[in-house]
């Protein structure tokens, strides 16, 4: 028979194993405040490291703004230079050189037509082309005489030689009749016609 | 540091150890979101001036060719100013320096003659048609003289030509070529609109010298 007598105190007892609480307690005591020590130095270095990213840029800010501003004054002036070149440079596009123009005509009007020219107006006008860009445009308006039986067929060829004229090709956009009456100047025989031809030009754009 | 031997006591420490971990996990986890936000706060801040400061530096960079295109803007203005644009004389008077380019032209064409009976009037200053809605005044404006004179066809056709061909701004704005009764077939009735362009402001071409002078310089 054996007999085991306990002689250790409720205080005096111990665990029998390795990891007890009270050192996983003295273990947590060191290990976490270093933890959330080193948490919060690298935290700090962090927004350190930002906030040195963002005086730098705004340090860069500071020196290009500046620039940026002598940059759009110069391009607001370069917008507005070339405006202008272009405006001013306009008036040698929109032109027409009348010159060729009424020599054009001068040359459609063939001896054997019987034409006998009275009056040439041309005018030309400034207006808007799609509410944006100014342009030329104008008309030409020939009033004459035709002589003779052959009256109507001369005038119908005055018009067809204006619209094939070389001069006038590109330039002429209509050719119309728009009167064809009897003659009233004196001396007129029954077969003698006033007419009129209206030429109209494309608008010509200053740019 | 000994745990005291009553239970109840050693809970209660227990109770407080635990409390206190947990306000110290939540300081950590408070400031730990304090940083986050603070961090992105502030990388949102320095991306916006990155994109800026990105967007600045691209026009700086543009700025040498905007200054050479510029100049080269104000030297083609300058040059079509100072050969074709007419300037007036003394006291805004443009009529003067008109008729003297049309005595030149109408010599190159025969018509300073006693039967041409050259007349020169002038018509005025004018506006460029503007799109609508806008107020601004336009840099250029027109002026308008009229020349009338007796001659024949080809006389006309040559000094409308001599005008075209003397200055590539210069404009025909209308032309009468009206027939007269015998016995003066050959001699008609002439009249020519002439329109030059005109500075709305007769400081720009100063202005603009000034300006072409400070761009070279800055190109240099």
């Amino acid at each position: 028979m054996n007999l085991r007598v306990d002689l250790i105190l409720p205080t005096e007892q111990r665990s029998a194993s390795v990891v007890s609480l009270k050192s996983l307690i003295r273990i947590a005591i060191i290990v976490v405040p270093i933890i959330i020590l080193l948490a919060i130095a690298m935290g700090v270095l962090y927004m350190l490291s930002y906030r040195n990213d963002f005086k730098d840029m705004e340090e860069q800010w500071k020196d290009a703004q500046p620039k940026q501003e002598a940059a759009g004054r110069l391009r607001q002036e370069l917008i507005a230079n070339e405006d202008l070149a272009v405006k001013v440079a306009g008036w040698a596009t929109s032109r027409l050189l009348w010159h060729e123009q009424l020599r054009g005509i001068q040359k459609a009007v063939q001896p054997e037509f019987k034409i006998q020219l009275l009056r040439l107006a041309l005018s030309s006008s400034q207006f808007m082309v799609d509410n944006r860009i100014p342009a030329r445009g104008g008309g030409l308006v020939v009033q004459g005489l035709a002589l003779g039986e052959n009256a109507e067929a001369n005038v119908r060829n005055l018009q067809q030689a204006f619209l094939t004229s070389p001069a006038l090709t590109g330039c002429v956009t209509q050719v119309e009749v728009k009167r064809f009456e009897a003659s009233t100047v004196e001396k007129a025989t029954k077969y003698d016609r006033f007419f009129q031809i209206d030429l109209n030009y494309a608008p010509r754009k200053f740019q | 540091m000994k745990l005291p031997e009553g239970k109840k006591e050693r809970t209660q420490v227990f109770v407080a150890i635990g409390l206190g971990a947990a306000a110290v996990l939540y300081c950590v986890y408070l400031g730990v979101g304090w940083i986050v936000s603070k961090k992105k706060d502030l990388q949102a801040k320095t991306g916006e001036l990155r994109d800026k400061v990105n967007k600045a530096n691209m026009e700086i960079d543009m700025m040498s060719k905007d200054r050479k295109g510029n100049v080269e803007a104000l030297r083609k203005i300058v040059s079509l100013s100072n050969q074709y644009m007419l300037k007036p004389r003394l006291g805004q008077n443009y009529i003067l320096a008109a008729k003297d380019q049309i005595e030149g032209w109408a010599d190159k064409a025969d018509l300073m003659t006693t039967e041409a009976a050259l007349q020169i009037q002038e018509r005025g200053i004018g506006d460029i048609a503007q799109a609508p809605g806008v107020k601004t005044v336009p840099p250029v404006k027109t002026y308008t003289a009229y020349v009338s004179f007796s001659a024949g066809y080809n006389h006309a056709i040559r000094f409308i030509k001599a005008i075209e061909a003397s200055n590539p701004l210069l404009a025909i704005q209308n032309v009468t070529v009206q027939s007269r009764p015998p016995p003066q077939v050959e001699s008609h009735a002439v009249g020519v609109d002439i329109q030059w362009p005109i500075w709305s402001d007769p400081d720009t071409p100063s202005r603009l010298e000034a300006q072409l002078a400070a761009g070279e310089g800055t190109e240099k």
